[in-house]
């Protein structure tokens, strides 16, 4: 199983916490790991990466060092094994793919969010589990889009949970809800044109497929999630968020569900069930998307 | 008349008091379902069980005999593997509704999800609002009604059974192997018939039936080999 939910709310205050409700009500369809990816109206360039251990901080310090000054910095104990790191940096934003490749080379660092408006925050256990342990620490934001894991595919552990993100697409987040069967070869095809892989999920195959159909191919968000759409093999329900789109598309027998539900002053509901819709709006009549469909909401 | 109070009651002991309840009474109010999965599975009696409020998955599951009426929405599978009695959902439910039925009514007042009716063996089901893909899906037998407008792919594969629509454009929406006729005037007496039983007024003339083809399901196409002299090769 594994849910997904997401929106797009300009207007609302706290979208951080509406999103959490949303997944808490989507509990039941996976507790092994929660995560929400929201996007920011700031500009400064934040992350947020786990260290395996807290006495690898000065190793994070010196490579983040090579690139810019940190701010604002914390480091915190997750809800398991994982020391989190929470800060900003004084750096080119032209650089944050190189310092993200740089930080995720250190086999005990893995990034979670690096970039201008995206903070990812995902651990271990169920919504509840995710605020209680971590102060969902955003500002106003625009939209975000988040999941509940069911472990099917790869380990569990909290770097190979959703939402992923790409080094190659600052910014790009995405949350599948299904198996992709040919992972090997794709993983394969994408190793030999450089492309490197942190984790052995095969969700991340799908961040850097589509991060590397936007920024090497040159294009936009919907031509990639096609050129996606024709590529993967398997049970797929993704969503992508970008700085200003989010875009969700399904294989063409529709195995796993996404419910969608637009507002008139333009707020988007998403999810993969409509209770996860209940805690925004409840008892309204959210339409099924249809198979083999891609659809983009720009922000 | 009996009322029964589920708040915070686990699904296991909420069945266990229906079974007991349906023996004795006649008739079964229940209270704050809270959208609980699993109610009212492999029920039997002849009770009448009102809901006041919204049920979750597998509403109904080998229904047996009682009439189940939920007053708000009902969520996935509903009515799964139903084998007599009435459901009726006076508002909306989830996807997948009443698969693999084989016997009974239900009636759903609101709309449906995706691939309703999917793989229904018998029993009449009756959509008053809108359905969603691939609805009577592989059906078997039984009877689908659909009253609103249907999604893609509709009566895909089916095997056996009828769907009635009265959607005008289902025409494009048709899955693959089924026909589309007018509503013959037997078939029009068994739809008018659960029509006047559950006071839906609608006329039944311009509904149209989707059924499987009884030829032609299939097109092979027979492998014609070529035979060239050696000099062409």
């Amino acid at each position: 199983m594994c849910g997904i939910a997401g929106l797009i709310a300009k207007e609302r205050s706290d979208l951080g916490d509406d999103l959490v409700n949303m997944l808490k009500e989507l509990v039941h369809r996976g507790r092994d790991a929660t995560g929400v990816a929201l996007y920011e109206q700031r500009d400064d360039i934040q992350a947020r990466i786990t260290l395996t251990d807290p006495s690898f901080e000065n190793d994070l310090h010196q490579i983040i060092q090579n690139y810019g000054q940190i701010s604002n910095a914390k480091i915190y104990q997750g809800v398991g094994i994982f020391t989190f790191f929470e800060g900003s940096v004084a750096m080119d934003s032209n650089q944050i793919s190189q310092l993200h490749w740089d930080i995720d080379s250190h086999p005990n660092l893995c990034v979670h969010s690096l970039g201008q408006h995206l903070k990812v925050y995902k651990d271990q256990g169920s919504a509840e589990d995710l605020v209680a342990v971590h102060q969902i620490d955003v500002g106003a934001c625009t939209h975000g889009i988040g999941h509940v894991r069911l472990a099917t595919e790869s380990v569990e552990n909290i770097n190979f949970a959703h939402p992923f993100v790409s080094y190659l697409y600052p910014g790009l987040s995405l949350v599948h809800n299904g198996q992709f069967t040919n992972y090997f070869n794709m993983r394969r095809k994408l190793e030999s044109l450089g492309i490197r892989f942190k984790t052995a999920n095969d969700t991340e195959m799908a961040a850097h497929f589509i991060a590397y159909e936007m920024k090497e191919k040159g294009k936009d968000l919907e031509s990639a999630l096609h050129a996606a759409l024709d590529t993967f093999d398997g049970i797929f329900t993704i969503m992508v968020a970008t700085d200003n789109q989010i875009g969700a598309f399904r294989d063409r027998l529709a195995f796993k569900p996404v419910v969608i539900y637009e507002q008139d002053n333009g707020m988007v509901l998403f999810g993969s069930e409509q209770i996860s819709l209940t805690p925004i709006i409840s008892d309204v009549y959210a339409t099924e998307m249809e198979p083999g469909g891609v659809k983009i909401w720009s922000v | 008349m009996v009322r029964l109070d589920i708040s915070g009651m686990p699904t296991l002991e909420v069945n266990r008091n229906l079974r007991e309840l349906v023996q004795q009474n006649d008739e079964i109010i229940v209270e704050n379902p809270h959208s609980v999965h699993n109610f009212a599975t492999a029920l039997k009696g002849k009770a009448k069980i009102t809901v006041e409020g919204s049920t979750g998955f597998y509403t109904g599951g080998f229904l047996q005999g009682p009439t189940l009426i939920i007053k708000g929405n009902t969520g996935l599978y509903t009515g799964d593997n139903m084998d007599g009695g009435e459901i009726i959902v006076e508002m909306n439910t989830g996807s997948n509704c009443a698969p693999s039925m084989a016997g009974g009514t239900m009636l759903i007042k609101g709309h449906s999800g995706s691939r309703t009716g999917w793989g229904m063996k018998g029993g009449n089901l009756i959509v008053c609002g809108n359905v969603g893909m691939w609805s009577g899906k592989m059906t078997l037998g039984g009877r689908i009604i659909i009253l609103g407008e249907v999604g893609m792919g509709i009566g895909e594969s089916m095997y056996g059974g009828i769907i009635h629509v009265l959607d005008p454009k289902v025409d494009e929406k048709l899955g693959g192997n089924v026909a589309l006729k007018p509503i013959a005037a037997k078939e029009k007496k068994e739809v008018e018939k659960l029509f006047k039983k559950f006071a839906i007024e609608q006329s039944v003339d311009s509904f149209r039936s989707i059924m499987p083809k009884v030829y032609g399901r299939h097109d092979y196409v027979m492998f014609k080999p070529t035979h060239k002299k050696r000099a062409e090769v």
